[in-house]
């Protein structure tokens, strides 16, 4: 039993970080956004193996849930305005 | 000018050198942690007779450190404000859910709508024993809200500006009220009385959750208006 919740912890941290990882490489800002997403559930798994059901729970709700709603929705509204130069200085109005 | 490709790899050393920093920062501080379990434990399980509530957790958040809970109310408050003031708007008035939602989506909202409001109320109460509590109940009310809206119902916008914006405060303002009732009769902040300290707490609990449904619901909600009509462009 031990040892499959070693293999289990093992495998929770390389996914952890393998998404993480992928989350800032990714080149494409919906897939980053749902690896966040991916990597907010994930990260709650690891607090319940931590003995921390309050922040596991806050972490799937806020962190996954919500969090990733709001980053969808930012995301979607960034892909659908006109693509302005990102050395524009962000106050600049889009030409 | 400076050459686009030194100006870039001039950035990117810096950041790698704040970066490396950072990640040096980060781990002297978790070599730095002391051995032992150092937190104080002892201490908050000795005292949760006197919370008002069996939960270690929401004893902290609510009762010994109800002041942190409070302050994080006006966070959330604060965060709605911006955003409202960066839309210029002044409230949800004119907010218009997407047109012709699908038809899964209508259907499942009013299946589970009502689900995820016993839900939220079951988790509210479920704090004072075990894992739950006002933050996890509000996003599920929240959610509610959201899932309403993409079903093409207004619900939260359909309330009077004042009234959601009375219950975007009411977070804030009912530990105000608790606060200065036990300042003055107890004098001591947020010093709840023990016998009476778990309804204080099921109560600000109860005003907090509607706050924070009612302020991350309104944070996804209130950009939407402004948006353009979403697909077509693009």
């Amino acid at each position: 039993m031990t040892v499959l919740l070693w293999i289990f912890d093992a495998v929770l941290v390389l996914t952890l970080l393998a998404l993480a990882v992928r989350a800032l490489t990714v080149n494409d800002l919906l897939q980053t956004v749902v690896l966040f997403i991916a990597f907010g559930l994930f990260m709650a798994l690891a607090w319940v193996r931590l003995n921390a059901p309050d922040i596991a729970l806050a972490e799937a709700a806020i962190g996954a849930g919500l969090t990733g709603v709001l980053l969808l929705d930012a995301a979607r509204q960034i892909i659908a305005s006109p693509r302005r130069d990102i050395a524009d200085s962000p106050n600049s109005a889009p030409k | 000018m400076k050459p686009a490709h030194l100006h870039l790899s001039l950035r990117r050393v810096t950041v790698l050198l704040l970066v490396t920093a950072l990640a040096g920062l980060l781990g002297s501080a978790v070599l730095g942690l002391p051995r032992e379990p150092a937190g104080l434990t002892a201490q908050v399980a000795a005292r949760l007779p006197d919370s008002g509530v069996e939960h270690a957790v929401t004893a902290v958040l609510l009762n010994f450190r109800g002041y942190d809970t409070w302050l994080e109310l006006g966070v959330l408050l604060l965060a709605l404000t911006g955003c409202l003031g960066v839309l210029q708007r002044r409230d949800l008035t004119g907010a218009e859910p997407p047109e012709n939602p699908s038809e899964l989506l209508t259907a499942l909202v009013t299946i589970l709508v009502p689900v995820m409001v016993l839900v939220a109320g079951y988790l509210l109460w479920l704090g004072k024993a075990a894992a739950g509590g006002a933050f996890q109940a509000g996003v599920i009310l929240a959610a509610a809200w959201v899932l309403m809206w993409y079903g093409g119902r207004r619900g939260l916008a359909s309330l009077s500006p004042a009234i959601w914006r009375g219950l975007a405060a009411a977070g804030l303002l009912g530990f105000l009220t608790v606060a200065l009732l036990t300042l003055s009769i107890e004098g001591v902040l947020l010093g709840l009385p023990t016998p009476i300290a778990g309804t204080i707490i099921l109560a600000l609990e109860l005003v907090a959750t509607v706050s924070i449904g009612v302020t991350l619901a309104a944070l996804i909600i209130a950009p939407q208006f402004g948006a353009p009509k979403a697909a077509g462009k693009g």
